[in-house]
């Protein structure tokens, strides 16, 4: 066999040696590509062992912090828990579980939940993700952060909303609003950059799901130099029925505009003429 | 020619060979490469997207989903059903009947309640005849309109319906695919994003149902089929779909969204002429027409394409209706790159003319020729007896092993992606195939693509009977 093989490397031609180091090149890919295929399949089995395993704890611990009123220095008298809280994995997972559980929750609970989160040094853990420079994880930082309605993230979320990244942009400006209802935006009106369709749709569904409703100066937007803050403005006062506006909306319209904002202004007045009448 | 030319001439014509399938697998791995990166992009960027925001917002815009029927009665009352329950709120469904010869017009009146409408097309397109407009009197079904047409093919039926569509995105789909029940949300929602390029349309992952099981309508258990002919097609459409097209829309210089599910701006689509009925390749044809329309006019535009599995659709599983489709693809390619010769390396149609209509022409249309004349070559040169069979060999080899790596490489990034087929059975079956194919498959695409030249060359303008098994149903 060996006494072969050396015969066929000696005989191979220069275009010979390309190909037989090709075939051995893809062969050896193939199999390293085979191989992490089945440790893919085998990583993911060990997370689910894993995570299994983290949410019984986790859900034992939410459940003492919960309706026991125990505190993070209650619990981490267990030593075994404050090895847990000191791996990666299990305060990633225990973040999700504080955040998830937050959104369920409302009143004591919710505030037994964020003085939890910010004893654990979740908050703190949020924050570092804020200052990362991938934008996903930013995303998650600004996600944690506003579920637990932490007022002083409201300036970074801000310094972030000014991004051209347009999901960061939304999920900061979400944020912005979550922590300062439509007061969030209303810095708006000087951002330089375009916001499309898709990042407004957002960012009045999160107007939407507020619970505070100030719409004092939402009227600015109206005057940014950028006009899609002036259509964000204008779908914001049309979908909000903000009637008090409609001067601020007739005075755009004898502004100088891009034909789009005015037709779009028209609209608007025009829908508020058909609602006022339907109303009478 | 005396024959001591003989040796030289097989010398040459195994390294053009060797030349050829090189540049085909480096311009793979190439394509490959971006595919990923783009997926890995786009996964990233869509874990934190809240689709449902559009279901809410007044702003959301308005589809018209256009599916042209043509003896499905089998199955109609079921496809449309779960047309109309799609999750989005602006939208209408336009059924057009091209002249059904089942009873597919009696089915949709009878279940839907329908009753005549006196509807004006909106649209300029030239169409056939149109017999009747219809909706539904029930309320439960108001989105539905059934346009009654004679029959003039399915790129008739999709002009009829654009003329009759009220709003402005036209989502062009075959009325026996089952699409996701987010299809719409995520199929919109480029049109929304892109500010300083018009997005001109959307194109979706098409994959393979056969063995799937359905319910109402919706895929609720992804399996992959036990005939081979179908299983291989799964891996081929992943290849394709994962690792060709995603690459081009990084490029932007796809050519091709699936006639069986995409999205359209309907004013560039009315613009630039609508479907043209002389070519069966449509679906092509009319994205290549469209990018025409904006290039030259110079205006910005991009194609956009959404690599979740939204649309599925049943593979053919005889050898017959396998080779009349594919033959049919190979006229569609042939009829749309003559059609649009003039892009042909030229520096105007920048990307366009010089990557993506010349890739076409040589690595599509043009390698089932290659593989066929590379074929008669070898039997003449063995016939002769002066063929070098240790290169030969080498070759092979060379050609399998690649073939293998791409297909195992698309595994890789369904694993690491979607992760469909999570049995570890369907995982297994499709990597066998993925070593059977240029057996089996393989020569059959080729044979199939050579038929499509030579039905070209005779002036064969018909589809053929393409006969569906239907879905399992649960």
């Amino acid at each position: 066999m060996l006494e072969y093989s050396k015969q066929f490397f000696s005989d191979l031609q220069p275009a010979d040696f390309f190909i037989v180091g090709a075939i051995l090149l893809f062969t050896l890919v193939s199999i390293v590509l085979f191989i992490a295929i089945v440790l893919s399949r085998l990583y993911h089995i060990r997370q689910a062992i894993h995570f299994e395993k983290n949410t019984e704890t986790i859900n034992n611990l939410l459940l003492e912090v919960l309706f026991n009123e125990k505190s993070y220095f209650d619990l981490i008298e267990d030593k075994k828990l404050l090895r847990l809280f000191s791996i990666p994995q299990f305060r990633a997972q225990m973040m999700e579980s504080v955040i998830n559980l937050h959104q369920n929750y409302e009143g004591e609970y919710a505030e037994s939940l964020k003085k939890f989160y910010v004893e654990s040094q979740l908050m703190a853990d949020s924050f570092v993700k804020l200052r990362d420079k991938k934008w996903e994880v930013k995303c998650k930082g600004i996600k944690e952060l506003t579920e637990m309605n932490i007022q002083r993230a409201y300036d970074h979320l801000i310094e972030i909303s000014k991004t051209n990244h347009p999901i960061l942009k939304i999920n900061a400006l979400n944020g912005c609003i979550k922590i300062n209802g439509p007061q969030g935006i209303i810095h708006l009106a000087k951002h330089k950059f375009t916001i499309d369709l898709w990042t407004q749709l957002n960012i009045i569904d999160a107007l939407k799901k507020t619970s505070l409703l100030d719409t004092q100066n939402i009227e600015l937007l109206l005057q940014a130099k950028n006009n899609s803050v002036i259509s964000l403005g204008l779908k914001i006062i049309q979908t909000f029925r903000l009637f008090e506006k409609q001067s601020h909306v007739e005075a755009l319209l004898q502004q100088k505009h891009d034909k789009h904002i005015l037709k779009e202004a028209e609209n608007l007045l025009a829908t508020f003429s058909t609602y006022g009448k339907e109303i009478n | 020619m005396g024959p001591s030319n003989l040796p030289f001439l097989v010398e040459l014509y195994l390294n053009i060979a060797l030349v050829y399938a090189v540049t085909i697998m480096t311009s793979y791995i190439y394509l490959a490469y971006l595919s990923v990166k783009e997926l890995k992009a786009y996964s990233k960027k869509n874990s934190f997207e809240n689709y449902e925001v559009l279901l809410s917002s007044e702003y959301a815009p308005y589809l018209s989903i256009i599916a042209p029927a043509y003896n499905e009665g089998f199955t109609i009352e079921e496809n449309v059903k779960s047309l109309l329950s799609l999750n989005y709120n602006h939208y209408e469904v336009i059924i057009v009947n091209d002249g059904s010869k089942d009873n597919s017009m009696e089915i949709l009146q009878s279940t839907y309640d329908l009753i005549p409408l006196e509807l004006k097309k909106i649209g300029s397109i030239p169409t056939k005849n149109v017999k009747a407009v219809y909706q539904s009197q029930n309320s439960a079904f108001n989105k539905l309109i059934v346009v009654d047409k004679e029959n003039g093919g399915k790129a008739d039926a999709l002009n009829v319906g654009i003329n009759f569509s009220k709003h402005p995105y036209v989502v062009c789909i075959d009325v026996d695919c089952i699409l996701d029940k987010d299809a719409l949300l995520k199929l919109v929602k480029p049109f929304m994003e892109n500010n300083h390029k018009r997005v001109i349309a959307t194109g979706g992952v098409v994959r393979i149902a056969n063995q799937c099981v359905i319910q109402d309508g919706r895929l609720i258990e992804v399996n992959i089929p036990d005939k081979l002919m179908p299983r291989i097609q799964v891996l081929e459409y992943l290849r394709a779909f994962l690792l060709g097209r995603m690459a081009w829309e990084r490029l932007d210089g796809l050519l091709l969204i699936s006639g069986a599910f995409g999205a359209f701006d309907k004013e560039i689509v009315i613009a630039a002429g609508g479907y043209s009925t002389k070519t069966v390749g449509e679906d092509m044809e009319l994205v290549v027409r469209m990018r025409r329309y904006m290039h030259e006019r110079k205006l910005a535009y991009t194609v956009s394409y959404i690599p979740d599995p939204l649309c599925w659709t049943e593979a053919p599983e005889s050898m017959d209706i396998f080779m009349k489709q594919r033959s049919r693809w190979m006229r569609g390619t042939i009829e749309t790159l003559w059609s649009h010769r003039i892009m042909f390396f030229n520096p105007k149609y920048k990307l366009l003319g010089l990557v993506s209509v010349p890739y076409w022409t040589f690595f599509e249309f043009f390698a089932p020729l290659a593989e066929v004349i590379g074929i008669l070559a070898t039997l003449y040169f063995i016939l002769v007896g002066m063929m070098n069979w240790h290169y030969f060999f080498l070759l092979m080899i060379f050609v399998y092993a690649f073939a293998i790596l791409f297909s195992i490489l698309t595994l890789f990034t369904e694993e690491r992606t979607y992760h469909k087929y999570n049995k570890i059975n369907d995982f297994l079956k499709l990597l066998a195939a993925a070593f059977i194919e240029p057996f089996y498959f393989h020569p059959l695409s080729v044979i199939s693509a050579f038929k499509g030249y030579i039905d070209k060359i005779k002036g064969t303008h018909s589809w053929g009977e393409m006969t569906r098994k239907g879905f399992n149903k649960k």
